[in-house]
C-alpha cells in the first residue's frame, strides 16, 4: 500500500544528540516523535527529509514539571493522551486538556505528541493530496510548485494551521522553549507561528520545540471548542480557545484564539481588550464574539464550505464564553 | 430448535482471534504483485504509449489489450466494457496497462516510467447534460429506459384536489467496505485459480472464460476468501480485477496478487448512482393519493455495468408501499464519462425511496396533517396492488411496522413537543419517519433464469456439509444455512458446516445479491435437507424392514415406532460408508402462477416484499449548523428472523449507511475526477456519529420462504435517509430535498 | 538496522530497514496477519495494535519506533485455546460481521478495559472512535464491550473473594 520514501533514521538518546544531529544535517533533517503527521505526509511525498531524528527516547522531552510560581512545564514529547489524561491539566488548564482530547483518534493521540501537534504541518486542499494528484495539477508553491491555487495571484501560501493544541496553549498564555545545538531561547508561543503557509514556524534551522511553559493558572478559567464534520478523526473546520481571568464575575484579562482560520492561530485581540473590565453577561459575550469574529477570515481551502466556516466563528465564541460563564 | 435462536456465528471465533484468512493474508511462492496504469482523462483516444528506455523492462511483466487471448469484454449484461482500454478512453482511471513485478514497489516504479499520449475528446460528466452532450452510447446515451404504467394518470390528476411537484437529488455514495478489493490469480496448465474478496464467484467464472478463451467452466476456479465487506461493491467489480490478475498471471506464469489501496479503490470502483428524481403527485383533501408521476434519472457512468438492473429495481420501488391506482414511472440510466456506477446495497431503491418519502412528507404538509397520518391512510394492505400491478396476497406488514416504530420511538409525543420548542432554543430537535419496502430476490422471472442450486453432502464423520456459492461477506450466510439444515433435520447446528465457496466444488446458487440469499438459496438448502431426511428415513426403513412412516427423526435421533434406533450422526456415517443416501441437492423451481412481463413491467415483480418503518431523531445546532442523529428506531419485517442478533445487525448497519448517505457521505466529482479519494475526506460515520439504535424485528411470515423468512440485506438502506431528512426538516423548519444534507446546506437554507 | 523489541511477549530481534512500517513487519516478517490494513493513513483503525499497552495505528509506526518496546497484536490477545471474554462477547452480542475491523476493534477495546473496567457507552464510543466499522452500525460493538467489561469485573471479584488455595 502506501510506502515511505527512503530516509535514514537516528533514534536520539539525549537532547544533545538530537540537536547535534539536526544541527549538522541541515534542512534535509526532520525531528520526529509520534510521526502521525510527518509519516503520512512523507507517504504522499509532501515532505521528503533524508534524515529523521527520533525524539521518543529523549528523556528531557518527556518531562511534566511544576515550576516556581505555580507554572507548569510540559515536555514536547508528552503524548496527546498523556496531556488529555492529566488530572491537573483538566482542572487548571482545561482548554489545553480539551484540545488534546479533540485531536484525531485515541490511537493517534497515543503516538502523537504535544510538540508534534504544535508543529503540525499547515493544510490545504491543494497540498494535502497524494503526489499524483498534485502532479496532475502542476503542484503548488508549498511543495514543488510556484503558484498558490487558492489565490493564484498571491505571493504567499495560504495553507491553514489546523492544530488543536496551539490555540488552546496560546489562550493560556504559554511560552515555548526552543533548543538548538547552539543554545536555548524562550518566546511567547504565539510568536512561534508566522502568517505564512510554508514558513509557518519561526524555528531557526536545527532548532526544535523542547516544551511549553504554562503560567500559573490562578484565577483563570478556560475552554476549547472544536467544530468538525464527525465526532472524531477530523481536523478542525474551526476552533476557538478562550481563557479569562475572572474576579467575581468581572473579566480581568482575556484571550480568545481561533484555530483553522489562517496560516497561524489567530488571536482576537480587539475582543479580548473589550472584555477587560467587563462583567461577563449575555450582552458582553455577544459583543465580544462580534468583535472576535472579525479576526476570523478563513479562505476556501480546507474542509468545510467557506460560508459555513465564516458564519460559525461568532457563535462558537459565544458558546465558549457562555461555557466559562456557566463555570 | 435452531431457528430464531442466536447460535454462535460459524465464523465468529476465527474473526475475533485474527485467524480468518482474507485475500491479502494469503501468498504463494514466486508470487508477483500487480498494479494498474489508468487513464487521466475522461474521454479520448490513446495515440501512443511510451516506455522509458532507461528502465529495465525485462524485470517486470507488462500486459496490454493485445495480450488478451480471448475477448476484451467484461461479460455482464451489455458487451461494452473492455478489461483494458485499447484505443478509446471513456472515463478517468480506466485501466489501460497492467504491470507485475516481484514487489509492489517495483511494479509502481515501473508504472511511473510509462507515459500514455492521448488525444482528448469532449466529455459529458454532468448528469443534467447527459441527454444533450456528446454521444457516448447508442443513439441517445441511454443505457436503459423503463416505463411503468398503472391505471389512468390524467384521470388521477383530474380527480385530485391538490397537485404537488418537486425535484429530488441524491449523491454519489461509496460502499467503503473496510477491506479494499483484492484477488490473487494462480495460473495452471489451461486453467486459472482466483482467490478473491468477492460476492459472486460464478460471475467471475463467466467473465474469465471468454477473456482467457477457455471453453469449460472448470478451467476457471474461483475461491472466495473471507471477505471484509461488500455491500454490492464486490458484486461485479471483481470480474474486472480478477481478469486483470489472470492476464498478468497467464503472461508471467506466476501467481499474481492485486490488492488495491484505499485511494485506488475509491477512484476506480463502482458506486451508488447519483440521481435526479421528479415527482408530481395528485391527492384528495382526505389524503388519498390519486396519481403518482415519477421521472428518474441515474448517472450510469461510462459503461453499462449493472445500471439497467439498478434502474429497474429503483423504478419498481419508486411508488413505494402506497396504494395508488394511477401511476406513471419513467426511469433512465444515462451514459456519461464518469467512472461507471454499479451495485450498492439497496440497488436503486434508496434513491427512489428517498424521493418518494420526501414527496409524501410534502403531501402531508400540503394537507396540513402529520406525515404519519398520510402514511396510515395510504399504506398498502393485502389485496392492494403495486405499481407493476402485483396484487399483494400475504406477508404485508406496513401497518405493523409503522405502528411499532411510532410507539417505540414515542413519535407522536415528540413530534408535537419538538415543534413547540421555544424559537429561542439554539439546539433544535426534530423527529421524522419513513415507510418503505424492498422486494426479496431477483426481479420478475429472474430466479427462473438463474435457476440456483444448492446441495448437501454427508461427510464420513457424519457431519452435513452445505454446498452453495452464496458468499458470507459478514451478513452471516454460513450460520443461517447451518441453522436451517439443523432445524429441518432436527440435529444440532454444530453438525452442519459450510463447504466454503470454491466454484470447482460447489453448485452455482446464483449471486449473493438482491436480498435473495436467505429466502431463495436458504429455501434450496432447507428443501435439500428435507430431501436428505426423507432419503435417510427410507434407507433406514429398508435396513430395518419397516415402513418409512414408522420412522421419525426427532432431537437428532431416528425413532422407530417411538424407539431410538440410531443417532443421526451414526446413520449418516453409515450412509456415507455403505452407499446410502449421502447427498441431496435442489434446483430452484419457479412457483406456479408467477407472471412477469419484462417489456411492460407488469406482473409479479418479486415473490414477496419486506417492509419497514424508520424513525430518526436529530439535533441541529442553529448556530454552528452541526447535525447529530441522536436516536434511530427501526421496525422492519423480515418474515422470520432466522438469527435475530444478525438480523438486528443487518438493520443497524444498513441504517447507519443510510444515515451517512443523508448527512455526510458524498463522493465529489469534478470533470470526471473524484476529488475526495481518501478516508480523510471521503467520510463514513464513526462510533461517535452513530446514534443509539432501537431495533424491532417484525415477523409477518411468507409461505414461500424458509421458515417464513424473507430478505433483509437491502431493506435497511432504503428508509434511513428520508427519515433523517424529515427530522432535519422538523428541527429547522426548512425543507431538504437533496442529500447529503450537510451543515453547509443547512447554513445556506437558514441564511438565504 | 537491528531492532530489539518484544512481540506478543516474545523477545524479538529484527534486522530491518528503519522505514519499514510496523504493520508490514508484523504481517510479512512475523506472519501475524490478524492485523489488517484498511487505509494506510491512520484513518480506519483496522491496523490497531498495542505498544506498551497503548493502542496505536501500526500503519503509521515505523520499525525504529518500536526499539525496546512491547508490541501486542490480536494474536497476542488470544489465549492458546478458546477465546477471552472480550472476544466471546463480540461473537455472542453481534459485535462483528465481516470481521475486517474486528482485530483492531478488539485491540482498541482491550486498551480501554485495561484502564477502565467500568466504561459507559460514551467512553466506549470515544475509545473506538478511530476504528471504523461499515457493517454493524457500532451499536452491537458497544454492547459487546459493555458485556465484556461486566464479565471481567465479575471475574475479578471472583478472584478477590476466592480462598487463597484456589
Amino acid at each position: 500500500m502506501m510506502r515511505l520514501p527512503k530516509f535514514r533514521y537516528l533514534g536520539a538518546k539525549s537532547l544533545k544528540e538530537a540537536l547535534q544531529a539536526l544541527g549538522s544535517v541541515g534542512p534535509e533533517g526532520r525531528a520526529v516523535a509520534g510521526g502521525t503527521d510527518l509519516l503520512p505526509n512523507m507517504k504522499r511525498r509532501q515532505q521528503q527529509p533524508k534524515l529523521l531524528v527520533g525524539l521518543r527516547q529523549v528523556p528531557e522531552l518527556q518531562s511534566l514539571s511544576g515550576e516556581s510560581g505555580g507554572s507548569l512545564g510540559l515536555g514536547a514529547c508528552l503524548t496527546l493522551s498523556e496531556i488529555a489524561g492529566n488530572a491537573a491539566l483538566q482542572d487548571d488548564y482545561a482548554a489545553l486538556s480539551l484540545a488534546a482530547r479533540a485531536v484525531a483518534t485515541p490511537a493517534l493521540r497515543n503516538m502523537g505528541t504535544l510538540g508534534g501537534n504544535l508543529c503540525l504541518d499547515t493544510r490545504c486542499n491543494y497540498y494535502c493530496q497524494d503526489q499524483e494528484w498534485r502532479e496532475a495539477l502542476g503542484y503548488c508553491m508549498k511543495k514543488d510548485g510556484s503558484i498558490c491555487w487558492v489565490a493564484p495571484s498571491s505571493p504567499r501560501c495560504w495553507a491553514v494551521s489546523s492544530c488543536d493544541t496551539a490555540p488552546a496553549a496560546i489562550a493560556l498564555g504559554a511560552r515555548v522553549r526552543l533548543a538548538s545545538a547552539s543554545g536555548r531561547r524562550e518566546i511567547d508561543l504565539s510568536d512561534l507561528y508566522l502568517d505564512d503557509g510554508i514558513r509557518y514556524l519561526s524555528l531557526e534551522p536545527g532548532e526544535l520545540v523542547e516544551g511549553i511553559l504554562l503560567p500559573p493558572a490562578q484565577g483563570w478559567v478556560s475552554t476549547y471548542r472544536k467544530i468538525r464534520r464527525r465526532g472524531s478523526i477530523d481536523f478542525p473546520i474551526l476552533s476557538v480557545a478562550a481563557a479569562l481571568k475572572l474576579d467575581g464575575g468581572v473579566v480581568e484579562k482575556a484571550r480568545i484564539v481561533f484555530g483553522a482560520v489562517g496560516s497561524r492561530p489567530k488571536q482576537a485581540k480587539e475582543a479580548a481588550a473589550f472584555l477587560g473590565g467587563e462583567r461577563l453577561t449575555a450582552e458582553s459575550i455577544e459583543e465580544a464574539a462580534r468583535l472576535a469574529a472579525k479576526a476570523a477570515r478563513p479562505l476556501d481551502n480546507t474542509d468545510g464550505g467557506l460560508s459555513w466556516r465564516k458564519r460559525i466563528a461568532q457563535a462558537t465564541v459565544v458558546r465558549a464564553l457562555e461555557e466559562i460563564l456557566r463555570g | 430448535m435452531s431457528i430464531g435462536v442466536n447460535v454462535p456465528r460459524k465464523d465468529g471465533q476465527s474473526k475475533v482471534n485474527g485467524q480468518a484468512a482474507y485475500v491479502d493474508d494469503l501468498s504463494f511462492d514466486g508470487m508477483l504483485y500487480g498494479v494498474t496504469l489508468r487513464s487521466q482523462i475522461p474521454h479520448g483516444k490513446i495515440r501512443a504509449i511510451q516506455f522509458d528506455p532507461k528502465f529495465d523492462w525485462s524485470s517486470v511483466v507488462v500486459v496490454d489489450h493485445s495480450d488478451i487471448p480471448g475477448q476484451n469484454i467484461v461479460t455482464l449484461i451489455q458487451r461494452d466494457q473492455p478489461f483494458l482500454a485499447a484505443q478509446l478512453i471513456r472515463h478517468v482511471n480506466e485501466p489501460i496497462l497492467l504491470i507485475a513485478a516481484t514487489s509492489r514497489k517495483k511494479a509502481m516504479e515501473a508504472r511511473t516510467r510509462i507515459e500514455i499520449i492521448v488525444d482528448e475528446l469532449p466529455s459529458v460528466t454532468n448528469l443534467e447534460k447527459a441527454a444533450t452532450g456528446v454521444r457516448l452510447y447508442g443513439e441517445d446515451n441511454l443505457f436503459k429506459e423503463i416505463h411503468i404504467e398503472k391505471g389512468d394518470l390524467p384521470r388521477g390528476f383530474a380527480e385530485a384536489d391538490y397537485i404537488v411537484e418537486r425535484t429530488y437529488k441524491t449523491g454519489l455514495q461509496e460502499q467503503m467496505y473496510i477491506e479494499p478489493q483484492g484477488v490473487i490469480a494462480v495460473p495452471g496448465k489451461d486453467r486459472i485459480s482466483i482467490y478473491g474478496s468477492l460476492q459472486c464467484p460464478h460471475y467471475v467464472v463467466k467473465a474469465l472464460l471468454p477473456l482467457l478463451s477457455f471453453s469449460h467452466p472448470d478451467q476457471v476456479q474461483v475461491i472466495q476468501m473471507v471477505t471484509g465487506g461488500g455491500f454490492g461493491g464486490k458484486e461485479e467489480y471483481p470480474n474486472l480485477l480478477a481478469g486483470h490478475a489472470a492476464l498478468l498471471a497467464m503472461k508471467s506464469e506466476c501467481p499474481v496478487k492485486m490488492v488495491y489501496d484505499r485511494a485506488e479503490d475509491i477512484l476506480a470502483t463502482t458506486k451508488r448512482h447519483p440521481s435526479i428524481i421528479r415527482h408530481k403527485t395528485g391527492l384528495k383533501s382526505d389524503g388519498t393519493l390519486t396519481a403518482l408521476a415519477i421521472e428518474i434519472d441515474f448517472d450510469g457512468g461510462a459503461y453499462a455495468t449493472l445500471s439497467e438492473v439498478v434502474l429497474s429495481r429503483g423504478c419498481i420501488h419508486a411508488a413505494g408501499p402506497y396504494r395508488c391506482e394511477n401511476i406513471d414511472i419513467v426511469g433512465r440510466a444515462w451514459a456519461t464519462n464518469n467512472p461507471p456506477n454499479g451495485a450498492f446495497r439497496g440497488f436503486g431503491a434508496p434513491q427512489t425511496c428517498f424521493a418518494l418519502e420526501r414527496q409524501i412528507d410534502l403531501v402531508a404538509k400540503t394537507l396540513g396533517i402529520d406525515p404519519l397520518e398520510v402514511r396510515r391512510r395510504n399504506a398498502m394492505e393485502p389485496g392492494d396492488s403495486t405499481a407493476t400491478g402485483q396484487v399483494l396476497t400475504e406477508s404485508v406488514a406496513t401497518h405493523k411496522c409503522l405502528e411499532q416504530a411510532v410507539k417505540a420511538s414515542d413519535y407522536i409525543r415528540k413530534r408535537s413537543e419538538y415543534s413547540k420548542l421555544l424559537p429561542k432554543a439554539r439546539i433544535r430537535r426534530g423527529i421524522g419517519l419513513s415507510l418503505f419496502f424492498h422486494g426479496s430476490g431477483f426481479t420478475g422471472d429472474g430466479e427462473n433464469r438463474i435457476r440456483g442450486r444448492a446441495g448437501l453432502q454427508v461427510t464420513p464423520d457424519g457431519f452435513i456439509e452445505i454446498l452453495t456459492s452464496s458468499t458470507d461477506i459478514g451478513q452471516g450466510t454460513e450460520t443461517i444455512f447451518a441453522q436451517m439444515v439443523a432445524e429441518e433435520l432436527g440435529i444440532p447446528v454444530d453438525l452442519c458446516r459450510n463447504a466454503g465457496v470454491d466454484t470447482n466444488r460447489v453448485p452455482d446458487s446464483g449471486p449473493t445479491v438482491a436480498s435473495r440469499t436467505c429466502m431463495i438459496v436458504g429455501d434450496l438448502v432447507r428443501s435439500a435437507a428435507a430431501q436428505l431426511r426423507e432419503d435417510l428415513i427410507k434407507w433406514l426403513a429398508e435396513l430395518e424392514n419397516c415402513n418409512a412412516e414408522q420412522i421419525t427423526l426427532v432431537g437428532g435421533c431416528f425413532l422407530l415406532s417411538g424407539q431410538r434406533v440410531a443417532s443421526f450422526q451414526d446413520l449418516a456415517k453409515r450412509a456415507c460408508s455403505e452407499g446410502g443416501p449421502a447427498s441431496a441437492s435442489k434446483t430452484y423451481v419457479q412457483p406456479e402462477g408467477l407472471e412477469w412481463d419484462e417489456k411492460t413491467y407488469q406482473g409479479q415483480a418479486y415473490p414477496v416484499f419486506s417492509w419497514g418503518c424508520d424513525v430518526a431523531e436529530v439535533e441541529i445546532d442553529l448556530d454552528t449548523y452541526e447535525i447529530s442523529v441522536t436516536r434511530f428506531t427501526a421496525a422492519q419485517d423480515v418474515g422470520k428472523a432466522i438469527h435475530p442478533v444478525m438480523v438486528m445487525g443487518q438493520i443497524e448497519g444498513g441504517s447507519l449507511q443510510a444515515i451517512g448517505y443523508a448527512t455526510m457521505e458524498e463522493v465529489l466529482q469534478k470533470n470526471g475526477w473524484i476529488e475526495n479519494h481518501r478516508m480523510t475526506n471521503c467520510l463514513i460515520p464513526t462510533a461517535l456519529d452513530a446514534p443509539a439504535f432501537e431495533t424491532h424485528i417484525i415477523e409477518e411470515p411468507f409461505s414461500g420462504g424458509p421458515f417464513g423468512a424473507k430478505g433483509v440485506g437491502e431493506l435497511p438502506t432504503d428508509g434511513g435517509a428520508p427519515a433523517v431528512a424529515a427530522a432535519i426538516d422538523h428541527a429547522t423548519g426548512q425543507r431538504f430535498d437533496e442529500i447529503p444534507v450537510t451543515p453547509e446546506k443547512i447554513e445556506l437554507a437558514l441564511n438565504p | 538496522m537491528k531492532i530489539d523489541c518484544t512481540i506478543n511477549g516474545s523477545p524479538t530481534v529484527l534486522d530491518v530497514s528503519p522505514m519499514r512500517r510496523l504493520i508490514d513487519l508484523l504481517r510479512e516478517e512475523m506472519k501475524l496477519t490478524g492485523t489488517k490494513e484498511g487505509c494506510g493513513e491512520g484513518e480506519c483503525g483496522a491496523c490497531t495494535v498495542l505498544i506498551d499497552g497503548e493502542a496505536v495505528n501500526s500503519c503509521l509506526v515505523i520499525a525504529s519506533q518500536i526499539q525496546g518496546r512491547q508490541v501486542v497484536t490480536i494474536e497476542g490477545l488470544t489465549p492458546r485455546s478458546g477465546l477471552t471474554p472480550l472476544q466471546e462477547s463480540f461473537v455472542r452480542k453481534g459485535g462483528l460481521q465481516c470481521g475486517i475491523c474486528t482485530p483492531g476493534m478488539i485491540v482498541a477495546a482491550r486498551a480501554l478495559l485495561d484502564k477502565n473496567l467500568e466504561p459507559d457507552a460514551l467512553e466506549i464510543r470515544t475509545a473506538i472512535a478511530g476504528n471504523l466499522c461499515r457493517c454493524t452500525g457500532y451499536h452491537r460493538i458497544v454492547d459487546s464491550i459493555l458485556e465484556a467489561a461486566e464479565l471481567e469485573r465479575s471475574r475479578l471479584s471472583l478472584v478477590d473473594t476466592a480462598p487463597p488455595d484456589l
